[in-house]
């Protein structure tokens, strides 16, 4: 809401600069964007939020200030009554749709120009003035805050001699040209202004041209009403079509209010125009019955931490123009009729808050019993795995939530989340893994970096319900998946799990080079190559990447592993060499090794090469007895039985 | 060989000796346990009589203090050489180390861990509620039923009528108090989502943390407290905050909380745009009507929400001049930190 600063002291006789009002405002009410100066006029930018619909309009901003630097208002006009005589207007209207609807009917026009200074003020607040008989109603609006329409009355006469105006649900397909020259379809959800010929205006939300006031109109129907405001927004939305008027409408207005503004139009239109009132007619209420709040005063000082006493917080309420009365526990509020947002006590503490200062308020420290707070092994996970990846070399990334265009290219949208109102279509389906992203984020890098190792721990989206996913990605390092296999078990040692992987397919990896992770026979993640073409597309070249579900992870994992007594008998070393078959699984069989014998304290993989088509394998087993000094005798029967293993799996011992 | 003899042979071996390990070998040949002179000294007692065996005690132990001796000077002087030596090696201490890959954590993320810290030092507890959200917590819940003019603050993504991408980490909050009962510590520093188009200033993902603290006698002035004890850790002791009346529908009364700007001091700079202070976080005393929702009595239990937006704290704190940096994976900028 802008609001040019001297109109704003027609109201309230302000002394300070505009930005000292501007600053006050910001902290005992409302923000305030900014004081701009245009054509020596300062002009405030308001930040109107939805509880103080009453800031929309000089008077309300007026008010307030009256109440913060406890002055007087000036000029508030009296609530309208029409003058003895005067025509009945008959009207109807349904209180659901408009609580009040009121029709003033003006006569006696003579044509004449807008002044020169309420032209001027609408366009610092951002209007276009029009004509005399529109740029009043909009001049009385950003005075009052209470939208009117003039609607030529003639024009009404000629469709419908009776001026039967009803305030009614549109009908199915009923259509209205509205002012702007476009023709408007009506859903039954709308509310319209029709005579016995159909609608003249979309209440609340804009006119119809075919009753639209000129120069040269000798009679106005002049419009103040209290429209539904759930309805005028979903119409205001629906249609498109956000006007001054229709933001005021989605607020909460007083029926005191319309009443004032009301007479400070007619005024006007008699000043500038020779208007006379012709007419009246009303239906609804034109009454505010404001609930009384009570406020406790122990409630008020243990919500504020303060020491308010009842007097300060009554003198506060009564410059807001609050009736107060006082009661056994403190007070008794009834609010100004041009406030809708006091409802609950909580309400009156902020108000009285407001004037005491925020910024005064006291600064205590919390004290509460200590609460039961449960270990979290996943916020565990999360800090240890990302701090050990980190350790290991690899850059955290956080990418957006969404597929790229590009990235739908590669995988397709089946299956995907999609959202109903995207910012792009790059930003339109939820990513159900991390793969694509990482990829993309390793591409910005490539004309700089080789290779590089990348992770990224943030919620996917798969349809069958979202989850963190921790996700690994290296390029331009050999034996990739090799390598980025001896960082994931290097993480999961950390989780002290045991993991297997197992041969899998997925469409983005490579169709030979990808496993499952399987902890506690559960699928927890997978890793692979990233497929050669797919790596190609971006820019990226030995590829390898693994995608973890970290709260699966998190079901099993433990802070703690099971420690071992170091005996203090020497370790024993030996290798075995051998050639095992492409087609056969070294992993298993590592794995019933280690299991073999409890002297066996350690498998690892010492030497691993391809030599003529066949793979030839170095085992480096670890030996070691927890009561005596090993001798080789003693690992004769061990031996065997490895040697055994080895050829039963299919490998092929090299001498 | 007589003790003459041997020392005399000692002597010139040792001085011929080149290596610590060879003095070693000579100190074991003449001194050590089957050394020639320790042979002489244990022949000693045989001798017949005391004078000759008093004599013969004085030469030999005169002998063996005259090879420790040149063993001493002789070790003394390989020492000395060797030192020599090593200084004067072609050599320059002040080439760049070998590269040792170290990665990075996000500057998101160790905020993050900041954040964390900072409050659990307090007792709070970190907590997740869903991206994807039904409206109800995301809203309804939160005092702002269907068609509430006040959801326009939140430009939302839909996935459909009910089902969207929560716009705020405040979805925590009735989730937090039907789990719990009060007190109630609880924060969540996590992603949220808004119908925004990417630019420096704007993502249409980012990241909030939200602070929840329910039990009697909860107040404002506690607030105000956690508020100005997590400031100050961000933008150091001397950091100038101020509470001013902010509306958000699910707190009363709102608290807008404003950090003087770090850079200028208050007195307007670019980066604050000549405003002097920050709009940093946003705050208030729960509603009663979110507390409801969430089964507690307001008469008897009050709370405090706050919350701030990381990314855009760390900009200003950091001074990085663009919110996509954080989502684009560059490593020119996470390296950074």
């Amino acid at each position: 809401m802008l609001i040019p600063y001297a109109w704003l002291k027609e109201f309230v006789k302000l002394k300070a600069s505009a930005e000292v009002v501007g600053e006050e405002l910001s902290l005992a009410t409302i923000g305030v964007e900014e004081v701009r100066r245009e054509g020596g006029e300062a002009i405030l930018n308001l930040e109107v939020t939805y509880n103080r619909g009453d800031l929309l309009s000089i008077l309300g901003v007026a008010r307030e200030l009256a109440a913060l630097y406890n002055l007087n208002l000036q000029k508030e006009e009296e609530e309208f009554k029409p003058p003895a005589n005067t025509q009945n207007l008959v009207i109807k209207s349904d209180k659901d749709l408009c609580s009040l609807y009121t029709l003033v009917l003006i006569k006696g026009f003579s044509c004449q120009e807008t002044p020169n200074e309420i032209k001027k003020r609408l366009r610092y607040t951002g209007m276009r003035p029009v004509n005399l008989l529109a740029d009043i109603t909009n001049y009385v609006m950003l005075e009052y805050g209470q939208p009117l329409h003039a609607f030529d009355a003639e024009k009404i006469k000629k469709r419908d001699p009776s001026m039967s105006i009803e305030v009614r649900n549109a009908k199915r397909g009923e259509v209205i040209k509205t002012l702007d020259g476009l023709t408007r379809i009506l859903e039954p959800s709308d509310i319209v202004i029709a005579d016995r010929k159909g609608p003249i205006a979309i209440g609340g939300v804009m006119g119809g041209k075919d009753t639209e006031v000129e120069v040269g109109t000798k009679e106005v129907l002049l419009e103040a009403a209290i429209f539904n405001p759930i309805a005028i927004r979903r119409t205001s939305r629906r249609l498109g079509l956000r006007s001054e008027a229709s933001i005021r409408f989605e607020h909460y207005l007083s029926p005191e209010n319309l009443l004032k503004a009301l007479n400070r139009a007619i005024k006007l239109y008699h000043l500038h125009g020779s208007g006379e009132v012709g007419g009246f007619g009303q239906i609804g209420k034109t009454k505010t019955t404001p609930e009384p709040v009570n406020l406790d005063a122990t409630k008020l000082n243990s919500l504020l931490g303060t020491e308010i006493t009842i007097t300060e917080a009554r003198q506060h309420l009564t410059r807001l123009r609050f009736k107060v009365m006082s009661s056994t526990k403190g007070l008794i509020a009834w609010p100004p009729h041009f406030r809708g947002d006091i409802k609950h006590e909580e309400d009156l503490i902020e108000e009285v808050a407001r004037l005491h200062g925020y910024d005064d308020l006291p600064a205590t420290a919390p004290c509460t019993i200590a609460t039961d707070t449960p270990e979290n092994i996943f916020e565990y996970l999360r800090n240890n795995l990302s701090k050990l990846l980190a350790g290991m070399g690899f850059n955290e990334v956080k990418t957006y939530p969404f597929l790229t265009t590009e990235a739908l290219v590669h995988k397709g949208s089946g299956g995907l989340l999609k959202l109903r109102n995207p910012v792009s279509s790059e930003a339109e389906y939820l990513k159900d893994s991390d793969l694509l992203n990482i990829l993309n984020a390793a591409r910005v890098n490539t004309p700089r970096c080789k290779e590089g190792r990348l992770f990224e721990l943030e919620k996917v989206y798969p349809k069958e319900g979202e989850y963190f996913a921790l996700t690994a990605l290296l390029w331009g390092i050999a034996e990739p998946y090799r390598t980025l296999k001896g960082v994931l078990e290097a993480l999961l040692t950390k989780t002290h799990l045991n993991c297997d992987f197992a041969p899998a397919k997925d469409n983005l990896l490579h169709p030979g080079r990808t496993a499952k992770i399987i902890v506690n026979n559960k699928n927890v993640g997978i890793i692979g190559e990233v497929h050669p073409h797919l790596a190609k597309s971006y820019s990226l070249t030995d590829t390898a990447l693994f995608e973890l579900n970290l709260e699966s992870l998190a079901k099993y994992a433990r802070r703690w592993g099971i420690f071992t007594l170091i005996p203090p008998y020497p370790e024993v070393y030996e290798d075995f060499s051998f050639f095992f078959p492409y087609g056969k699984q070294l992993g298993p069989l590592v794995q019933k090794i280690k299991t073999l014998n409890e002297v066996i304290r350690g498998v690892e993989l010492a030497d691993l090469f391809e030599r003529e088509g066949k793979r030839s394998v170095t085992l480096r087993l670890t030996f070691q007895s927890s009561i005596r000094e090993l001798s080789s005798k003693d690992l004769k029967p061990v031996r065997r039985k490895i040697t055994g293993l080895i050829k039963k799996s299919g490998g092929e011992l090299r001498g | 060989m007589n003790v003459e003899e041997i020392k005399k042979h000692a002597l010139s071996e040792i001085g011929e000796a080149d290596t610590p390990e060879r003095l070693e070998v000579l100190h074991l040949k003449y001194l050590g346990r089957k050394g020639q002179l320790t042979q002489l000294l244990a022949e000693i007692p045989e001798l017949p009589n005391f004078e000759d065996r008093k004599s013969a005690g004085i030469v030999i132990n005169t002998a063996k203090e005259g090879i420790e001796t040149a063993l001493r000077f002789k070790d003394q002087e390989l020492k000395n050489k060797e030192q020599e030596k090593l200084g004067k090696i072609k050599f320059d201490s002040t080439e760049p180390g070998k590269k040792f890959a170290v990665g990075s954590l996000h500057p998101l993320t160790q905020f993050r861990n900041f954040v964390r810290e900072t409050f659990e030092r307090l007792g709070f507890e970190e907590v997740y509620a869903p991206h994807i959200e039904t409206d109800d917590y995301n809203f309804g819940l939160l005092n702002m039923p269907p068609d509430h003019p006040a959801r326009d603050l939140w430009d939302t993504l839909y996935l459909t009528d009910r089902k969207l991408l929560r716009s705020h980490t405040s979805n925590i909050e009735v989730r937090e108090m039907r789990k719990r009962k009060p007190p109630i510590k609880v924060m969540s520093f996590d992603r949220c989502f808004r119908f925004e188009a990417l630019d420096p200033h704007h993502s249409h993902t980012f990241t909030q943390f939200d602070l929840l603290y329910i039990d009697k006698g909860v107040s404002i002035a506690h607030l105000k407290w956690l508020s100005d004890y997590f400031l100050k850790q961000v933008f150091g002791e001397e950091t100038r905050t101020r509470f001013r009346p902010k509306y958000y529908p699910f707190v009363e009364p709102g608290v807008g909380v404003d950090a003087l700007c770090p850079f200028c001091k208050g007195k307007g700079c670019r980066i604050c745009g000549y405003a002097g202070w920050f709009e940093i976080a946003g705050a208030g005393m729960v509603h009663p009507e979110v507390l409801k929702n969430g089964g507690i009595d307001p008469k008897i239990y009050s709370g405090l929400a706050w919350g701030f937006g990381p990314d855009r704290m760390l900009m200003i704190k950091l001074g990085i001049d663009d919110i996509r940096l954080f989502y684009e994976g560059d490593l020119r900028f996470l390296k950074q930190f």
